[in-house]
């Protein structure tokens, strides 16, 4: 079923296709999150507020965009919000990346040299530019071409070209060893 | 890139990001958070109606007591009319039996 019918019939009443749409676009969204916040239970919160956010305004869709590109746009001001309110955790802990460490790292200094370059990756990403950091996110965490996240930013295709070249020449200089 | 190693730990790092799965109950929680605005929205409406009704009799208790108020006893002395009770029909007259 089609987005544009999925919506129609939720706008009618039935609150069932709405679910339909939250499964559809749940894992978009919440690896835009985890592109902010690099937390699961975060990226889970938000991807949370996200939908509940867009069904309370659903009936103000105007179908001039896709509703993924809409979505988007929702969660990247979702998670910049989630941002500026919420204090940031002074241990950044992500379960992933620990049992990477252990599967794939023979010793412990080894694993805390790679936590450290992790922590510094983080960092530097964390660190771009909100416009930058934007625009890397959506390309390099869900390969969006760049005429769609320049309708989620509301910007042009050469500005969100700019961004991402910037935000790599920017990790270029915060990255490098010296 | 500088550090072309730095570049695959890089994408390594969004790559382990991007594999991280959502909880699968996301949607039930989300409809969950839908259902429960719309009862607290239904709530407050059902909260205003029960307000409007209680102030709706109470306006009608003061304006009820206001037109009572208006009204004005009759202050007119009338002719007092004193009724000797004696003059009333003697219902004794009618117990006789010559009198039936």
């Amino acid at each position: 079923m089609q987005d544009s019918e999925l919506i129609k019939n939720v706008l009618q009443g039935d609150q069932r296709y709405y679910t339909l749409i939250v499964e559809k676009y749940q894992s978009n969204v919440f690896r835009v999150a985890i592109g902010f916040v690099h937390n699961k239970e975060d990226a889970e919160e938000i991807t949370q507020d996200v939908f509940v956010k867009a069904y309370t305004v659903l009936s103000g869709f105007n179908h001039q965009s896709a509703l993924a590109t809409w979505l988007y746009r929702i969660a990247v001001n979702a998670s910049l919000n989630f941002l500026r309110s919420r204090k940031r955790k002074s241990i950044w802990v992500n379960i992933s990346h620990a049992f990477y460490l252990a599967a794939n790292e023979k010793n412990a200094e080894a694993s805390m040299h790679l936590q450290e370059e992790w922590e510094s990756i983080r960092r530097a990403v964390d660190g771009l530019p909100e416009k930058q950091r934007t625009a890397f996110i959506l390309s390099k965490y869900e390969d969006l071409p760049q005429r769609q996240i320049a309708a989620i930013m509301n910007t042009t295709e050469g500005s969100v070209e700019q961004f991402i070249l910037r935000a790599k020449r920017n990790l270029q200089k915060k990255l490098k060893i010296p | 890139m500088a550090n072309p190693d730095m570049d695959n730990k890089l994408d390594a790092f969004i790559k382990i990001e991007r594999a991280i799965e959502p909880n699968p109950f996301i949607s039930t929680r989300v409809m969950g958070k839908i259902t429960g605005l719309a009862l607290a929205k239904n709530k407050k409406q059902s909260a205003y109606k029960i307000a409007l009704v209680a102030v709706s009799i109470l306006i009608a208790i003061i304006v009820g007591m206001a037109i009572g108020d208006t009204y004005q006893m009759n202050e007119n002395n009338g002719i007092a009319v004193m009724i000797n009770d004696n003059q009333i029909e003697n219902l004794g007259f009618y117990k006789t039996i010559s009198n039936e």
